[in-house]
């Protein structure tokens, strides 16, 4: 299954309209948490070979190869480990630790001053780019400003809380303001709008990484950009083929080199035929971002049971409902379907790969609940139908037509079928809505259309709860709050809570969870595991599933 | 084939009366009008027969769907049963897998033919996906029909400025491949609808059909209209004062009756299988309602482990196109004037 972000022009547009909460990315990323353990290190076995050719087959290409326009899991895995930032989440762990954040090009993690709106940074000394030019403090200025300028399907992550930063966008300055560099000391200070604990997150993205002055100001999806990663663009032909061959240049202290000399990325839209190769070795990576078939699953869980692993990910499915209208103006309406939804249903639907959940944020962050704590019924339990259709009574909304939105690709097209047979199964007229899975989110985001309800999902940018909870705050906009849920007490927990580092106010985060969860703002129903497939050719253990890079490029290893 | 008679008379054939054809004198052999005899042409066509009871089994099975569903499987053609059981053989079992895979046949009251991802029975659902795929296929065929039949008589009869503008327009259409022209209105009026009329009605794949078939009948029509309206019988209705739309109904249009027959199960029938290309390729029959074509495309993820998801509808499919195209091949032979037909003695 492949995942991308919410469209560019959907960032943008949160950009313009956000000032506190801005857009994140829709559905990029990954996730894991461990499959057996958090934290088994990578190294090497002894019997692993340096070197060689390794392929990995993908269902969907990335956006495009420059990190400054593209803002998708398939292409986070590939410039990732081109592009290293000034901040990273560390590499060769899997589980949570791997979203741990680490200094990259930076000497270390920043000194926060001026009450939570400083942020100071100093460039590690005698950096090189993969060709060979120095790298310079000021050359994460130009870097910002690329991102706004392309943009990146994330730009609003550096224009709405930068200060400085929409005023670059709107073209009434020449720079970005708030930051400020010294190349002689390699001293960059970022100054914020307004205190933003994400913001560190944010400079451990590929996007936000330095690159020379010399790169043209325009995406380089041909090409790729030159970074200072273990790996560097060898060739690419844009949709089809992305080739990676090892930086011998590559500085940076505390990242792995990588084992393969060569990584190619093939694209290939039948994924039943990419999953069989890699079953039958002939590729060797099946791209997480995809699902594996259910009549080929079984298969690969009997025949290649040493080299396949579902690794829990940091991602939420949601159904939101559209709260100004009716049906689902009334929260009783709303309360029957969380009551009639079974979670254990759309699971099975996905192949056995959701975990079911009522909770928009994920266990593996800060503020995670479990599914027992769901307030209708318990999400691995049968759904509380009897109650479903008391609370339709009470809602007086029985006959009311809906029309259901959702995507058209497997297995998002089957959870709509089911999510509709349960409206229509508790009294609702519902009907579905299906879009094409490329113009879905910018379709349903549309201010004029106001859907009444229908599909949405999350994928982990970074590992703090708010990059969810953002979705349904009242200024997140059209394009992310389908719903325009605007609840007081939301907000302003919501605004408080982001001050401040997630590990101190845990228990507020989930009580801001079960609360909108107790107002039907959402029905979330599970969080997804993704697919680790490795053909024989490659040591399976020593390979990482990361929390966000999903198929860490640097651990994979010829046997 | 038009006759060549405005009256509609069976003329240039040569026919062997029987005795019961005799008048009760036993001198002339009694007259047998042109449907008569067709319809003794078509009874000794045993082929054409077997297949026409074929066709009716095929068309009963589908229109009993709602009696199956209530009465021997127990459940709708959208139920979704994604957590149920069914007992197979005294066991339960899951009717969709932890895994997502859903049961196989069961061959017996409950999923017969297995279910689908969302635990709906297959048997049920290939039932009513046989409605579906024929009430689309009938309706198109009306629209097409009606449409291309008057399409053929105004620019035939008018000629001038009506064909000027209708001739382009069926050649405009005709050049089109008509499986990319019916994808590229279906995409877009699946999402959209016709005014009032919602995307995922079934109304929107049969219209699609309906136009893009139309140059199929209309331009056949058009030659027949252009040569008749030339003959002396329709000279001689413009004499007795008869307007130009009663000539087009009460005097061209029986002597084109034959031609619209003809076309009638080939158009049927090709109706009936774009629908199922479309439905197929996603621009026809929209979610959850079914059709043999959708039922063809979900089954293609289980090719390998169970073949019967896409086969049984695929051979619905096959069955019924081949019933119909074959039963229109008999109505054409019993149709045609110049066919011998002995009748025994």
């Amino acid at each position: 299954m492949k995942r991308y972000v919410r469209p560019l022009g959907v960032s943008l547009l949160c950009g313009a309209v956000v000032t506190v909460a801005a857009c994140s990315s829709s559905t990029t990323s990954s996730g894991s948490s461990p499959a057996s353990s958090s934290g088994s290190s990578s190294g090497s076995s002894s019997s692993a070979q340096a070197g060689g050719t390794i392929t990995i087959d993908s269902g969907t290409p990335p956006l495009s190869a420059d990190q400054a326009l593209d803002f998708t899991t398939q292409g986070n895995e590939l410039y990732s480990v081109v592009n290293t930032p000034l901040l990273t989440f560390q590499r060769g762990v899997q589980g949570v630790a791997g979203a741990k954040i680490i200094p990259g090009l930076a000497k270390a993690l920043p000194t926060v001053s001026n009450g939570g709106k400083t942020y100071t940074f100093f460039l590690r000394p005698g950096l090189h780019y993969s060709n060979g030019t120095a790298i310079k403090a000021s050359d994460e200025t130009y870097a910002l400003e690329r991102d706004i300028k392309i943009p990146w399907q994330a730009a609003s992550f550096v224009s709405a809380y930068i200060a400085g930063g929409t005023a670059y966008a709107g073209g009434k300055a020449k720079t970005i303001s708030g930051i400020t560099t010294d190349d002689a000391t390699g001293k960059i200070v970022v100054n914020l709008a307004a205190p933003f604990a994400p913001i560190e997150d944010i400079f451990a993205l590929a996007g936000t990484a330095p690159v020379p002055p010399s790169t043209p100001m325009k995406n380089q999806a041909n090409t790729g950009t030159v970074g200072d990663g273990p790996y560097m663009w060898s060739s690419i032909t844009p949709n089809q083929k992305y080739t990676l061959v090892q930086n011998p240049k590559f500085d940076v202290p505390g990242i792995p080199k990588g084992h393969a000399a060569t990584i190619v990325y093939q694209v290939n839209a039948n994924v039943t035929a990419n999953a069989e190769q890699v079953l039958q070795n002939q590729a060797d990576v099946f791209d997480p971002g995809d699902t594996i078939p259910a009549s080929l699953l079984q298969q690969v869980q009997t025949t290649a049971k040493d080299r396949y692993a579902a690794i829990p990910t940091n991602s939420s499915y949601y159904w939101w409902f559209n709260v100004n209208q009716k049906p689902f103006n009334n929260i009783y309406a709303r309360e029957a379907v969380l009551a009639a939804l079974d979670d254990r249903a759309l699971s099975r639907l996905d192949s056995g790969f959701l975990q079911p959940d009522c909770h928009l944020i994920p266990p593996g962050i800060a503020g995670g609940s479990t599914g027992a704590t769901c307030p209708y019924h318990n999400a691995n339990a049968a759904p509380n139908m009897t109650e479903a259709k008391t609370l339709m009574q009470k809602s007086g909304m029985i006959g009311q037509p809906v029309t259901v939105y959702g995507e058209e690709r497997t297995p998002r097209r089957q959870w709509l079928d089911y999510y509709t047979s349960v409206l229509n199964s508790i009294g609702f007229k519902a009907t579905e809505k299906v879009v094409n899975s490329s113009v879905y989110f910018t379709t349903i985001g549309a201010p004029s259309l106001k859907p009444q309800t229908g599909f949405g999902d999350w994928v982990q940018d970074f590992p703090n709860p708010w990059d969810f909870m953002q979705l349904f705050a009242g200024n997140a906009g059209s394009s992310l709050n389908y719903g325009y849920v605007n609840d007081a007490h939301y907000n302003t927990t919501l605004n408080t809570l982001f001050q401040q580092q997630p590990d101190q106010v845990v228990s507020q985060w989930t009580a801001l969870d079960q609360y909108a969860v107790s107002k039907g703002y959402y029905a979330a129903y599970g969080h997804e595991e993704f697919p680790k497939f490795y053909s024989d050719r490659l040591n399976f253990t020593t390979g990482v599933m990361s929390t966000e890079y999903q198929t860490d490029l640097t651990s994979l290893e010829l046997k | 084939m038009a006759l060549d008679s405005p009256e509609g008379g069976a003329a240039g054939i040569i026919v062997s009366a029987a005795p019961s054809d005799l008048s009760p004198e036993g001198r002339q052999p009694a007259a047998i009008g042109p449907w008569q005899l067709a319809l003794r042409r078509l009874r000794r066509n045993y082929v054409t027969l077997f297949f026409l009871a074929l066709l009716v089994i095929l068309v009963l099975m589908c229109l009993l769907a709602p009696v199956y569903s209530a009465h021997i499987a127990g459940v709708g053609p959208n139920t979704n049963n994604i957590t149920g059981t069914v007992s197979v053989n005294g066991t339960q079992q899951n009717i969709v897998s932890l895994s997502g895979v859903p049961i196989g046949p069961t061959w017996g009251a409950h999923y017969l033919l297995g279910a689908d991802t969302n635990g709906r029975d297959l048997a049920v659902r290939l039932l009513y996906g046989g409605r579906t795929s024929l009430l689309i296929g009938a309706v198109a065929t009306a629209v097409i029909m009606i449409l291309g039949t008057l399409v053929g008589l105004l620019a035939g009869y008018f000629r001038g400025v009506v064909d000027f503008i209708l001739r382009p327009l069926m050649e405009l259409i005709w050049s089109f491949p008509v499986v990319i022209l019916g994808v590229a209105l279906g995409t877009a009026l699946a999402l959209g609808g016709i005014g009032p009329v919602k995307g995922n009605s079934l109304f929107i794949p049969a219209f699609i059909i309906g136009v893009v078939y139309v140059p199929y009948l209309g331009k056949p029509i058009r030659g027949e209209v252009l040569r008749l309206r030339e003959q002396d019988f329709i000279d001689a209705a413009r004499v007795q004062g008869m307007g130009p739309w009663r000539i087009m109904f009460s005097e061209i249009l029986p002597n084109v009756s034959t031609t619209i027959i003809v076309f009638l199960p080939l158009i049927l029938a090709n109706s009936i299988l774009l629908e199922a290309y479309l439905s197929f390729l996603g621009a026809g029959v929209q979610a959850p309602n079914a059709s043999w074509g959708t039922l063809i495309s979900d089954g293609l993820t289980y090719i390998q482990t169970t073949p019967t998801y896409s086969l049984i509808p695929g051979a619905m499919l096959v069955l019924t196109v081949l019933s119909v195209n074959v039963v229109g091949d008999g109505v054409r032979d019993a149709l045609d004037p110049r066919a011998q037909v002995r009748v025994r003695n």
